[in-house]
């Protein structure tokens, strides 16, 4: 009951932070199809030599959500064998008590950005704008992030994203871009292409760009945590639904186990009570 | 003079603040307060942090303190994108003092944090601006 409502309010979050992600892609995209050269910030650029990655676990503080953390951690674990068969270093961030304390159990250093449990904007900006000063400082050439992506009720998958370089935003800025270089078409002197929106900009269009790719990459982190506390909360609910079952199964065939004990117990009472009657006459 | 209507919405990470008909909106643009009408040319303008008004259909005139953020005009709708809004109606000059307050405790060892901690500034002057004008 108590996960139910929890997992109502998570999911009321969820649905509250979409339109602001939706419309902040919608802004990167048409800021990236009218500017120049986006490939060029230091967040889009993929390095050449990748020689430490850091990982970046999303996790829950707390318990008693079932596979929860098991798979999650199971996938980090797996992203972490994998960079380090490749060569590279791994540098492990996590968010979550589940996860520090499963990272410090396997003997492995990792960065604790310990968060609340419904994490709020103000921190996940935080711990990003973290992320990425290690990231420009050379500290680290590559992020990914593991955490439980939220499909629909009914299903929940963890997965692994990489957050920087940010592929993502830079195949949505060349998409965007592929019309705009291409020649419009002309039927009878009329352009049949669809005039692209031609903005306005302040500042110029490279300027809000470079402003506005880290901004995307807090929303993309922020949906990552909001999808991830739903996904824990259904995850609670019903390792929760399972447990009471068990215990109602359980407290069943106890009962049973008991009424008989007792009711040998009577039989033989009784028999040697007979037993006794019988002696005596 | 009535001005016409047009689509407009403010969302923040955590939940959307409006999302109806305004007739004017005065924003907080990087350089100097911009005001748009009804079928403003295609637009996006970077935000600072500060005082957002807008003529809202219906409700008059509601003002927000915004931590910075973007707008974007499109298709005769205007979107404001910001971290943080605040309804002038909440603003008091305690909570300005108290914004003011936790913004300069803030570290400014690393440029993200410096930058952070201007931000909070910049709002908490803009809390105590909007208080003070209520």
């Amino acid at each position: 009951m108590v996960a139910t409502s929890r997992f109502q309010k998570a999911l009321r979050r969820a649905k509250g932070t979409r339109p602001y992600v939706d419309k902040m892609a919608e802004l990167v995209a048409s800021v990236a199809g009218s500017a120049g050269p986006s490939a060029r910030h230091p967040l889009l650029k993929p390095r050449e030599r990748i020689q430490r990655v850091g990982i970046f676990v999303v996790a829950s503080n707390r318990g008693l959500c079932g596979g929860y953390n098991g798979n999650l951690l199971r996938l980090a674990m797996k992203s972490i064998h994998e960079a380090e068969r490749s060569g590279s270093s791994v540098e492990i961030y996590v968010a979550g008590k589940k996860a520090a304390s499963y990272f410090r159990f396997a003997g492995r250093k990792a960065v604790n950005f310990s968060v609340e449990d419904n994490a709020a904007y103000a921190q996940v900006v935080e711990l990003t704008d973290r992320l990425t000063d290690d990231y420009i400082a050379g500290k680290i050439d590559a992020i990914r992030m593991v955490y439980m992506h939220f499909i629909s009720v009914g299903q929940q998958k963890p997965v692994v994203v990489d957050l920087l370089p940010l592929a993502a935003l830079a195949k949505l800025a060349g998409t965007d871009k592929a019309p705009a270089s291409a020649t419009p078409e002309t039927a009878g002197g009329i352009a049949k292409a669809r005039p692209k929106t031609c903005y306005e900009f302040t500042p110029d269009g490279d300027e809000l760009l470079v402003d506005l790719i880290p901004k995307a990459l807090k929303a993309l982190v922020f949906q990552a945590f909001v999808e991830a506390a739903v996904s824990e909360q259904i995850a609670r609910m019903v390792a929760m639904g399972a447990a009471t079952e068990n215990a109602e199964s359980m407290t069943k065939q106890l009962t049973r186990e008991y009424n008989r004990a007792r009711q040998s117990q009577i039989t033989s009472e009784l028999s040697e009570l007979m037993g006794g009657v019988e002696a005596l006459s | 003079m009535a001005y016409t209507p047009f689509k407009a919405s403010v969302v923040t990470p955590e939940k959307t603040i409006l999302d109806g008909e305004i007739t004017i909106a005065v924003l907080p643009a990087d350089d100097g307060y911009l005001g748009v009408l009804n079928r403003h040319a295609p637009l996006v303008a970077k935000l600072k942090p500060g005082i957002l008004k807008l003529d809202v259909v219906g409700k008059g005139e509601e003002r927000f303190v915004i931590s910075g953020g973007y707008a974007q005009m499109k298709d005769n709708a205007l979107a404001i994108l910001t971290d943080d809004a605040l309804a002038a109606s909440e603003a008091t000059g305690e909570l300005a003092a108290e914004e003011m307050a936790k913004a300069e405790a803030l570290p400014d060892e690393t440029e993200s944090q410096a930058r952070r901690r201007q931000t909070a500034i910049a709002r908490a002057a803009a809390i105590a601006a909007i208080a003070s004008d209520n």
